[in-house]
């Protein structure tokens, strides 16, 4: 148990906190605003749910995710040229990848609810859903050594 | 987040809503269509570049990408007795270049079997390696002592257009003639019946007596000396003060040693008194050659303390010369005729001249076990004593790997301490005595015996390969 727990104590936390945010938010409130809610109170209702997402993934989730994921990869002395490397350097290439898309994904899925195009926000909505858990795939797949 | 912020949020919310399409089921389907294909998308995406390249490798394998002008530089890392990665694996034609950084606590180089090598690097810093175009394979080491052994290697394999490993380099010189670390068949020839020159001196078996004073200021000088091990059998070995063992030091209980430790050789070295009770950090760590450190304890305890080299591989150092015996005697221990001190080692014989054989210590098959670091020394030069006479001989197992049965021929211990307490005193309720002192690795003790008449009585390991192999002398009772 060092500071470097701690850290990827905090890195893993974020991933939690992020994708069962999403899983809650689509597959419990939603369901139930629907069955109990009147369209417009339920559109109310989630998009202030996801505006408020998206302010804590833009102001909270990315920032420490970033921090921690560089700490975490100087510590383990990955270098961009390493990233390229089969093995831990191309799975975490991978994942990283896989981040930056359900970034753009959940960005995009934001704009779309802003100018009301909800069959493409709930694509995007899903498809950052499930690149989220793509993302925690690769990571449980990184070599341990 | 604010209140004002959500109710803006929410205003913005309800005066956009009425411009989106109806909801519906189509829409729903759509949506969640359209989401696991985007999904769907990510993974393949991750996926791929993930699993792409190479099939994953085994922990510390590194191919380099062929094709594209100029070098390929690879990071090499040397730290804990390991070379990273241990595999290179480049297209042959490659123009390979190595960026090697020291990452340990502990000195280490990188030699290559084509000849290249970074001078001794300290640790964190870094040199580079420029190999040229690699059209063969080659094989890489440290050449400190040792260090090959505990691992220290690496390969660089070239492989033609078919991916197919072109023939290594290394095959073809052996990759041990750069260290001097010799083969099996390169092994000095020992002949256990031969003897010793007429110039030869015995290690003296005496103990010294005790210096007087509560306070012992030593100088320990490690240096590579040329010493005569077996009769015509010369090796290089890493000494303290010149000689293996290196000297005895004799105190009591609670006394002062204040070593000043030198390292007048020519590879890293350390030193670790066992009769002391420190952190080992600071005192035992390993210095470069030229330099030196205060090492001070306090014997708290009475004992046969071994000291040996602290420097990895330490099974190595110990075979190649450096261990010692420190002698703390319990309170009030009686006066004896003679005291002797035999330290136990083995001897694990490299080429003529050269240093103990790595190989040999890895397969823990050594050349010959020896007391005082000599074949047959007191068979040699017999131990004077006389019959009637009560005798104390202190043993230190100092190994590498082997302990002792130390055993007198024709005669029994009335008195044996072993470990910092008397496993028998002379008029016992029992009657007792005793026939051998056994003692691992590192353990220490004495025994005490009176010889009953004149006469030549052998001392050896009763176990008997190792006394047959060296660990045998005689005391000559007058």
């Amino acid at each position: 148990m060092d500071v470097w727990s701690l850290v990827r104590f905090v890195h893993v936390l974020g991933a939690i906190l992020w994708v069962g945010g999403q899983v809650t938010v689509s597959m419990l409130v939603l369901p139930v605003a629907r069955r109990r809610l009147g369209e417009r109170e339920r559109a109310e209702l989630m998009r202030t749910l996801g505006l408020r997402l998206g302010v804590i993934t833009m102001a909270g989730f990315i920032p420490v995710q970033v921090a921690t994921g560089v700490l975490l990869a100087w510590h383990k002395g990955v270098t961009w040229a390493s990233l390229g490397d089969p093995g831990y350097g191309r799975t975490l290439a991978g994942k990283l990848v896989a981040f930056v898309l359900v970034m753009l994904a959940a960005g995009l899925h934001g704009w779309a609810n802003g100018v009301g195009r909800r069959t493409l926000a709930r694509s995007l909505a899903l498809a950052s859903l499930i690149g989220s858990l793509v993302v925690v795939l690769l990571a449980t797949a990184l070599p341990v050594s | 987040m604010t209140t004002t912020h959500d109710r803006t949020t929410d205003d913005h919310a309800v005066s956009r809503l009425p411009e989106g399409p109806p909801s519906g089921s189509s829409g729903d389907r759509a949506g969640l269509l359209g989401g696991l294909a985007l999904g769907a998308v990510m993974l393949v995406i991750a996926l791929v570049v993930a699993l792409s390249g190479a099939s994953a490798p085994t922990g510390g394998s590194v191919a380099v990408p062929g094709g594209g002008d100029g070098p390929r530089t690879v990071q090499v890392t040397l730290s804990g007795m390991r070379i990273t990665p241990a595999v290179i694996e480049v297209p042959s034609g490659t123009h390979l270049v190595l960026e090697v950084t020291n990452d340990d606590a502990m000195r280490h180089d990188l030699v290559l079997a084509s000849g290249e090598q970074t001078p001794v690097l300290g640790g964190g810093e870094s040199s580079t390696l420029d190999l040229g175009v690699v059209d063969a394979g080659v094989d890489g080491w440290c050449s400190l002592p040792g260090h090959k052994a505990a691992g220290m290697t690496m390969t660089i394999i070239a492989s033609d257009a078919d991916g197919e490993a072109v023939e290594s380099r290394a095959s073809h010189t052996s990759s041990g003639t750069a260290t001097g670390v010799g083969a099996t068949s390169e092994r000095a020839a020992l002949d256990l019946h031969a003897a010793p020159g007429p110039d030869w001196q015995p290690y003296d078996p005496h103990l010294q007596p005790l210096p007087g004073g509560t306070e012992h200021i030593v100088r320990m000088a490690v240096t590579d000396t040329v010493v005569e091990v077996a009769p015509g059998v010369r090796q290089t070995l890493w000494t303290f003060n010149g000689t293996a063992p290196g000297p005895t030091l004799h105190g009591q209980v609670g006394d002062l040693f204040t070593i000043t430790f030198v390292n007048e050789a020519t590879t890293g070295h350390g030193i670790d008194f066992h009769a002391g009770a420190l952190a080992p950090d600071q005192p035992m760590r390993t210095i470069d050659p030229g330099e030196e450190l205060t090492y001070q304890f306090v014997a708290q305890g009475s004992g046969a303390w071994l000291y040996h080299c602290s420097t990895k591989p330490m099974s190595l150092h110990i075979a190649n010369g450096m261990y010692g015996a420190v002698i703390i005697e319990p309170p009030s221990l009686e006066p004896v005729d003679t005291e002797l001190v035999m330290v136990q080692s083995e001897l694990y014989l490299g080429p003529d001249g050269g240093t103990a054989d790595e190989a040999a210590i890895a397969a823990e098959a050594p050349s010959a076990v020896v007391f005082n670091g000599y074949v047959n020394q007191y068979a040699h030069a017999p131990v004077a004593v006389r019959a009637g006479e009560r005798i104390r001989v202190w043993v230190v197992a100092a190994g590498p790997q082997r302990g002792t049965a130390f055993h007198v021929v024709g005669a029994q211990f009335d008195t044996v301490f072993k470990e910092g307490a008397y496993l028998l005193r002379p008029g016992n309720a029992e009657r007792g005595l005793a026939q051998v002192l056994d003692l691992a690795p590192g353990q220490g003790g004495f025994v005490e015996l009176v010889l009953p008449e004149p006469g030549r009585y052998p001392f050896t390991d009763h176990a008997m390969v190792d006394g047959e192999r060296g660990a045998h002398g005689v005391l000559e009772a007058s």
